[in-house]
């Protein structure tokens, strides 16, 4: 399981620069950020090395924040190894709430980062079916 | 039209001397009248209050507040049995006690009478056709002009409000000619007419519209007149005195004339409680002359005016109200509902993922009133998603519609977002005369 930390934030200018400017000044790296709007708010996503001082960092802001688990699948970055671990899940009836991926090096391995409805079912389900999930500490020190 | 035609000549032109001794003599028998109701049975039986002798006695009589009503809701004020009465009317909103008004057949006459008078003062005739385009029901606003309309022999459509394209085609079908509509909601009505190639001037019949239960500026007034191509006369009533009905323009278009052989009719000073001269600006307080079920003393409408006793064009000898300049507390007026921010906030207080800072915003959009609630999300209660964020706006939204009848666009912000102040909070935010 790997946590992420969601941030829910009005949509104008300075929101999103307000939180990391807050990060940076705790030296707090980020492995993954994703933001969607919604008219007035929006929420933004990040993938901390350090999620539990990232959460401390913000929480102490007062921000509205939230700690989500995610699952961060690691992939081969080549034509169709997403759509196998998709078939997979789409298979089992796991709905995806949310998700994003990153390309780690070129045309090696990539990391895709999952919401899902069934969080304890859809990882049992990967590993089962060999592919590798990392664990905060992997994420960490990637 | 002629100017000086009357409903009830006699009593529309009674001299102020005559006028005052009726006024005494009605006084009363509201008194008497009053003592029946157990609120007023105790705090007149303290000041041994059982009858005046002058009309300037009036002023040694406690004031009523809208706050006397719902603290002795349900029939704290009932002067009647139950069985006598046959009517109720009652404000919105379901936190705290609601302000219920009773009336028996008398008194639904008495105001249909004076309504009828009211309409016949603008010019309406029998052979009108009138179209009553507010809402009927609880609300004073669509029965009151109802059977003041029946009353005076117009031919009535109770058509109640919105759906416009209905609207415009029952004025087309029936060469209607009166209207009865919210100010801001003739305004958007002309822009429709408008949008759809129907020139009033050659399409429609409208001559008359009554407008009323909300402010607008004299210059709101022209812009209906122009874009309707009618005459538009102000309206005031309040449900606590009946409803519509209690003061209505004549012709002349020069301030209310308020019902004096109905209404006691007094200004004063919101803060000092003090009674004001004729032509000074304060708070308006009236007090019932011929109601039964329920009669008021010195009742505080919180309606900011002033009194013009100079003697009016159309001849009739009761005084005329200015137009109403704003209240004297925080009662919000929204497309003729109204609103006390405090029934938004004990909504907003109900929700647990709400934070306690919240601010209201009244805009006017397409020339309707739109209510723009922000409220902080409290720290901790975001679970992460959007369509948590979502679906907890619109249970709010839900929540504030059922509750106040007035459909809020509600708005979630950060927390700690909104201005704090050290003093007294501002959360009400008007930008409609932007």
């Amino acid at each position: 399981m790997v946590t992420q930390i969601a941030l829910f934030l009005e949509n104008k200018p300075g929101r999103i620069e307000a939180v990391t400017k807050l990060l940076s000044e705790a030296h707090i790296n980020l492995r993954g950020i994703t933001v969607s709007g919604q008219g007035d708010y929006g929420v933004m996503k990040i993938l901390p090395d350090n999620p539990q001082k990232a959460f401390t960092v913000l929480e102490n802001r007062h921000l509205n924040l939230s700690k989500v688990p995610v699952l961060v699948a690691l992939i081969q970055d080549r034509p169709g190894s997403l759509h196998k671990m998709l078939e997979l899940l789409s298979l089992h009836k796991i709905n995806i709430e949310e998700c994003y991926g990153i390309a780690l090096e070129q045309n090696k391995n990539a990391l895709i980062v999952l919401e899902v409805d069934n969080y304890k079912q859809a990882e049992t389900l990967l590993l089962q079916n060999g592919i590798t999930l990392l664990t905060d500490k992997e994420v960490h020190t990637l | 039209m002629a100017l000086n035609s009357y409903w009830e000549e006699k009593i529309e032109l009674l001299p102020r001397n005559e006028l005052n001794i009726l006024q005494l003599e009605r006084l009363n028998t509201t008194i008497q009248c009053a003592l029946q109701a157990t609120f007023y049975k105790s705090i007149l039986s303290k000041k041994n209050i059982t009858s005046l002798k002058s009309i300037r006695q009036v002023q040694e009589l406690p004031f009523t507040t809208k706050q006397d009503l719902r603290d002795h809701f349900p029939f704290g004020f009932l002067s009647v049995n139950l069985e006598q009465t046959v009517r109720l009317h009652s404000s919105s909103g379901t936190t705290g006690n609601p302000t219920v008004v009773f009336h028996t057949r008398q008194d639904i006459d008495s105001w249909s009478n004076i309504m009828a008078r009211c309409l016949y003062m603008a010019g309406a005739r029998t052979t009108d056709v009138f179209q009553n385009m507010m809402g009927y029901g609880l609300f004073t606003g669509g029965l009151g002009l109802h059977y003041g309309a029946e009353k005076l022999g117009m031919l009535t459509i109770p058509i109640g409000p919105g759906n416009s394209k209905r609207q415009i085609w029952f004025m087309r079908q029936f060469n209607t000619t009166a209207l009865h509509i919210l100010p801001s909601y003739a305004l958007r009505l002309a822009g429709l007419l408008h949008e759809m190639a129907i020139d009033p001037q050659k399409d429609l019949s409208l001559r008359l519209a009554f407008i009323g239960a909300e402010p607008h500026s004299h210059e709101i007034r022209l812009k209906i007149e122009e874009l309707l191509r009618l005459k538009a006369y102000n309206s005031y009533g309040l449900s606590e005195m009946c409803g519509p009905g209690v003061a209505f323009e004549c012709m002349a278009q020069n301030g209310l004339h308020i019902w004096e052989d109905q209404f006691f009719v007094e200004i004063i000073d919101p803060d000092s409680g003090e009674v004001l001269p004729d032509g000074e600006q304060g708070e308006l307080v009236l007090t019932t002359l011929t109601r039964e079920a329920m009669p008021l003393l010195r009742y505080r409408t919180r309606d900011l005016t002033s009194i013009d006793p100079t003697p009016c064009s159309c001849g009739r000898t009761h005084r005329r109200l200015t137009r109403i300049k704003g209240r004297s507390d925080d009662m919000l007026i929204i497309n003729g509902v109204n609103l006390f921010p405090i029934h938004i906030e004990q909504v907003l207080m109900r929700i647990p993922e709400g934070g306690t800072n919240y601010e209201i915003h009244i805009y006017k959009e397409n020339y309707m009133d739109k209510l723009h609630i922000l409220v902080e999300l409290k720290e901790g209660a975001f679970r992460g998603s959007l369509r948590q964020v979502e679906q907890l706006q619109k249970h709010l939204q839900d929540e504030l519609t059922a509750e106040i009848t007035v459909n809020p666009v509600v708005k979630l912000v950060e927390a700690h977002s909104l201005k704090v102040y050290e003093g007294k909070a501002v959360r009400v935010f008007d930008h409609r005369n932007e």
